[in-house]
């Protein structure tokens, strides 16, 4: 079968010989879509809003309730980076809807979110309880419970980083494979209607759910350990 | 015994193996039976609060099918990458 990797799509020279592979293409037409959407969405905004303005507004209210419920009053100011993640990620994934390669496809661009979620966990907890104290939190509840604590930090972009990969990759292999098979039937006929609901569960229902996934996790950890395992 | 190349004995065994990895997938069907029957029986008793129990369904079976998505990754990558 073919490759499941995208293909490098053009070479550029700084000096230096960048691969420009064609996810890290398409994040940059997802960047400069939502750039201009933003931009055209907040362009003058009023005191009593009209209908635009209340749209964005009622965009903005979900993700402060969402990051309220999920880990309390005092972390207002992580609402930029779960609101960012969540469109990012739901545009990235839902553009197999449209026939290109989603670019959480590459498993280079999950490991990244990963990254950037796994450093933003240790780091609040370090502000939040300083230095010391978080390094003391690997030897708690015994000292031989080190390694078991460092399995458990690392467990967590390890498996954020699969989840994502797995879900899009195996979504994006069944729908080619209908595709393929539906080419032998009448010509290629069989390719109009036919897969519409096999993308609506696996494209659709799939990619968001993921993000969900990914955005509670983020949150919950964010909370979790900094403050140890509350209720 | 009959003279099998090298080439075509791995390819059946890579073959074997992916079939194999593939029974991995059980782990996820239970997990996420298991957690909507618990919703079920949350929800019927106490309707009201039916939408908080479902969210929190949909977030622990997320989690019982990414067991399940390992075991399919490893297959996959017998199949494609061999």
């Amino acid at each position: 079968m073919e490759e499941l990797l995208p293909m490098v799509f053009s070479i550029r020279l700084f000096g230096y010989k960048f691969d420009i592979t064609s996810s890290i293409f398409y994040q940059w037409i997802i960047i400069a879509v939502l750039t201009v959407l933003a931009i055209w969405a907040t362009k003058d905004l009023k005191k009593v809003p009209d209908k635009k303005q209340t749209v964005v507004e009622m965009l903005v209210q979900t993700f402060n309730s969402l990051v309220k419920e999920n880990m309390g009053k005092s972390y207002k100011n992580f609402v930029p980076y779960i609101g960012t993640l969540a469109i990012f990620l739901l545009t990235m994934n839902l553009l197999g809807l449209i026939g290109f390669k989603p670019p959480t496809l590459d498993i280079s661009v999950v490991s990244a979110f990963a990254l950037i979620t796994f450093v933003i966990v240790q780091a609040n907890a370090i502000q939040k309880i300083g230095v010391g104290h978080y390094f003391l939190a690997y030897f708690s509840p015994f000292v031989p419970m080190l390694p078991l604590n460092l399995l458990e930090r690392i467990m967590l972009p390890v498996s954020l980083t699969l989840r994502l990969f797995g879900n899009m990759t195996a979504s994006v292999v069944i729908v080619d494979l209908i595709y393929n098979k539906l080419g032998n039937v009448a010509f290629g006929l069989g390719q109009l209607v036919i897969p519409i609901p096999f993308h609506a569960y696996f494209d659709a229902f799939d990619g968001t759910i993921q993000m969900i996934i990914f955005m509670m996790l983020t949150m919950v950890n964010i909370r979790i350990v900094a403050e140890g395992a509350v209720d | 015994m009959v003279n099998i190349d090298g080439k075509s004995f791995v390819s059946a065994m890579t073959a074997i193996g992916a079939g194999l990895a593939a029974i991995g997938c059980l782990g996820g069907g239970i997990g996420t039976g298991s957690a909507a029957g618990k919703a079920v029986e949350g929800v019927s008793r106490q309707p009201e609060a039916s939408g908080k129990i479902i969210g929190t369904m949909v977030v622990g079976a997320a989690f019982s099918e990414a067991t399940s998505i390992y075991a399919l990754l490893v297959a996959l990558l017998l199949v494609f990458k061999m």
